[in-house]
Order: structure tokens, then C-alpha cells, then sequence
């Protein structure tokens, strides 16, 4: 069967373009988000959380 | 997670509290932040301490809004913590975060060592636990851990991933292994039970996920009957989710999953309607093209599938751009254009070497290189 595993093949999602995870949109969702995500802008992200002394929260995902 | 998590408004009181940066890994500019991360899978969540940028918490896959809840709470913990003794939790998620799985995994059992049932970090570190292991290759442990996780609580989510994590890691042990068989049945009886069941949250991914395993343990039971019948059932689970979507973008995040049942069950022609609503929906997506090209190769339809490969191809970038370029080269095969697929190929290797460090593969190198090799050389 071709089908992944649930576990390990996460870790070769970059690798082989397998994954058990659900795809996004390329298209920004309609419903607007919650939180107020920086976009692709580390430097600007860790500027930020120097300043407000709180964490970074980061989601790294694919748009497949 | 974007469709359903990130919009919920159960969400609100924890914008305060961290800055969100969102990073889309297969961009070009992005390479340098994701080598930094050690991304090697989507999605993954990472808390950040803001001091000097390391990695406090990293969550491989998907999360409801309460675990998110969590992971959130225990990634603040833990930065909250730097700088003082840290206790065997701290360390396991900074060894975790490093991809030190079996020696994160030993931290996380003395994390869970004399914790009661109620522990609210429980499932989060018990399925933390049970990803290191099986990463590890520590197949017995794993169903060890996950058998003792039932049978401290055999209801619910936690349950359901507990007995999931539980059957792979118990079907990766050697056939001859003593526990084998009592495991496999064990955890296979508990997820069936557990999978259908709706009275509890879990997500969608989440659940999805254990009707891929129940069918892999059909397929390793060489019950290709029982197989195909659980491959239903995922069908038709995929199917009622996606009627139940709000809006495009929830509906289409089920199109990989319902591809890949319909794949398995040989009734490819099932995605091409599906596929075509998420077409229309996002017209600059090249996902539901890629997949109306897979499912037309399936379906041995070359010309459509070529088309549909011209229109995901034209939109691609990144390193998801080889497979679809692979996908291309069998479509060419399927035709008998052995030429057009050659070149595809080397357009391919071309395009692997040429990404940045952070999305560059030499695996995925050498593996196309091997393909393109035996395809012999170019005729002129």
C-alpha cells in the first residue's frame, strides 16, 4: 500500500512531498484569522518578542 | 489548521501572549529561517524563547484548539523556566526540539514518572513520548507506553491517539516479537472502537490519520477484504467532513486525504469532482491540479492529466515543484514519450540543485538523478 504511516513519514515530508497532514489553501482563509500572524518575517518576529518580552509562536507550514 | 484552528475565536485571550509569525516553508526566502528551525515536516508549531531565538517547544501535525491550548501554555512554561534548574519536562522538549528523539524520549517518561491521571500536560507528553520512540526506532517501548496510557484512561481523544501510536508502533515489531500479536490486537480493537466514535473531539487529522493505520494493519493481516472496508469507512468519513465544511477553504483541506481513499479503493474518478470545485474556488492553487493530474495518470487518461499538469506546473514553486515534475515524467511514460519525460527530469534535477540550503535534499538529488539515469541517454 502506498498510503504513510501515521508517525514517521511527518519527518519525510520534506524529502519525498508525502504527508499525512492536511493541505491548506494557497489562498488566504475567507474567516479572518484570530491571532495577528507576522507573515515570512523572522528578523521582525524576534524584534517584536524582544520588545514585549513574550515568546515567539511559529507555524511553519506548506501550502499543500 | 488555518481553516479550522487559527480562526477560532476560543483563541482571542491568547493573542497577547506570544508574537505569531507564520512561515511558509517552501518559499525561497524562507530557506534560511526553516535550516535555522530544523523544519522537517509540516505542519510544525515551535515555541521561541525571545532571548536569544532558540527553540523552547516544537508540535509535529496537527492540533484542536485545546491542545494548541496547551502546547501554548507549556512553550511559555518552559521559556518562562530558562535560566533556573530545569526539570526532566524542560529538558525533554529542548532534546525534542533538537530531534534527540531517544534520549527526549527518556526525559519525557521521568517527566510522566508519578504523575497522576489529571496531569494536564499528560496527552501532549504522552504523544510527544510515543513520536520520539517510534522515530527512535523504540518500537516495543512505544506500545509499552501507549498500552499504559489506555489503561490509565480508555475514553476519548487521548485514548484514540494513544491507541493509534500504539498499533504502528506494535505492527513495526518483528513478526516474532513474544507481544506482537496481543498488541496488534489489542490497539487494533481499541482504535476501531474509539475511531467512529464522535461523542469526543479529536481532529480531523487526527482521526483520519488512525483509519490509515486500521488499514494498514488490514493490509498486514493480508485481509485485503477487511482492508478495502476499512478504506470505505475513511471515505466516507472524509466525505461527511467535507459536506460539513463552512467555507471552500475547510472543505478543500480534506482533498489530499479523500485522494489518496479514492487512490487506494481504485476509483480515482471519485476525486475529479472535488477537485474541480477546489479549481474554480482558488484558481492560483496548483495543489488541485497536481491532484486532478494524479488522479487522471490513475485513471490512465494522459491527455487530461497532462493538461492538468501544464496548469500545476505553471503555478508550482518550491521544492514541491519536483513532484509534480515526477508526477509529469509518469504521465509522459504512460504516453510512450520517453524523450518528454527526460527532460522533464533533467528540469527536475535541475531545479533540486538549484534550491537554496534549508529546502535543498541530496536525498531527493540522488534519487532523481538514479530515476533520470535509468531513462538512458537523450536521443538527438
Amino acid at each position: 500500500m502506498s498510503l504513510p504511516s501515521r508517525l514517521s513519514p511527518l519527518l519525510l515530508a520534506l524529502a519525498c512531498g508525502a504527508s499525512t497532514a492536511f493541505a491548506i489553501p494557497a489562498t488566504k482563509p475567507a474567516q479572518p484569522m484570530v491571532v495577528p500572524f507576522i507573515d515570512d518575517d523572522y528578523a521582525r518576529a524576534v524584534a517584536e518578542a524582544r520588545a514585549r518580552k513574550v515568546p515567539i509562536f511559529v507555524e511553519a507550514w506548506a501550502p499543500w | 489548521m488555518r481553516a479550522f484552528v487559527f480562526t477560532d475565536r476560543a483563541l482571542e485571550r491568547q493573542a497577547g501572549r506570544f508574537v505569531w509569525l507564520s512561515i511558509n516553508g517552501e518559499k525561497r526566502e524562507n530557506a534560511a529561517v526553516t535550516k535555522r528551525l530544523g523544519l522537517n515536516a509540516y505542519p510544525t508549531f515551535y515555541v521561541l524563547d525571545p532571548g536569544d531565538g532558540s527553540v523552547a517547544l516544537r508540535w509535529v501535525g496537527g492540533a484542536t484548539t485545546p491542545q494548541l491550548v496547551h502546547i501554548l501554555d507549556d512553550g511559555a512554561s518552559t521559556v518562562a523556566r530558562r535560566g533556573h534548574a530545569r526539570d526532566a519536562l524542560a529538558r525533554a522538549d529542548s532534546l525534542y526540539a533538537a530531534s534527540s528523539y531517544a534520549e527526549a524520549a527518556k526525559e519525557y517518561e521521568a517527566a510522566l514518572a508519578g504523575k497522576p491521571a489529571s496531569w494536564p500536560s499528560r496527552r501532549r507528553v504522552t504523544e510527544s513520548l510515543l513520536f520520539a520512540l517510534s522515530t527512535a526506532g523504540e518500537y516495543e517501548r512505544c506500545a509499552q507506553h501507549a498500552a499504559e496510557a489506555l489503561a490509565m484512561n480508555g475514553r476519548g481523544a487521548a485514548a484514540l491517539t494513544a491507541a493509534a501510536n500504539g498499533l504502528d508502533c506494535a505492527l513495526s515489531l518483528p513478526p516474532e516479537h513474544a507481544r506482537r500479536k496481543e498488541w496488534v490486537d489489542a490497539f487494533e480493537a481499541k482504535s476501531r472502537a474509539l475511531v467512529a466514535d464522535t461523542t469526543f473531539t479529536v481532529s480531523a487529522d487526527d482521526r483520519s490519520g488512525v483509519y490509515i493505520t486500521l488499514a494498514d494493519a488490514r493490509e498486514k493481516a493480508g485481509d485485503d477484504a477487511g482492508r478495502k472496508k476499512v478504506l470505505g469507512e475513511w471515505a466516507s468519513f472524509l466525505e461527511g467532513a467535507a459536506a460539513r465544511a463552512k467555507t471552500p477553504e475547510q472543505r478543500s483541506v480534506f482533498d489530499p486525504h479523500r485522494l489518496s481513499a479514492y487512490l487506494e479503493l481504485e476509483q480515482p474518478e471519485r476525486a475529479i469532482p472535488m477537485l474541480e470545485a477546489t479549481a474554480r474556488d482558488f484558481p492560483d492553487d496548483y495543489n488541485p491540479y497536481q491532484r486532478l493530474a494524479t488522479a487522471y495518470k490513475a485513471m490512465k487518461r494522459w491527455p487530461d492529466a497532462l493538461a492538468a499538469s501544464d496548469s500545476a506546473v505553471a503555478r508550482a514553486y518550491g521544492p514541491r515543484k519536483l513532484l509534480i515534475l515526477q508526477t509529469r515524467t509518469d504521465i509522459y511514460l504512460g504516453m510512450a514519450d520517453s524523450t518528454a519525460a527526460r527532460r522533464t527530469l533533467d528540469e527536475a534535477v535541475s531545479l533540486a540543485e538549484g534550491l537554496p540550503e534549508g529546502q535543498r535534499s541530496d536525498r531527493t538529488i540522488a534519487s532523481l538523478r538514479k530515476r533520470r539515469e535509468g531513462l538512458g541517454a537523450s536521443s538527438r
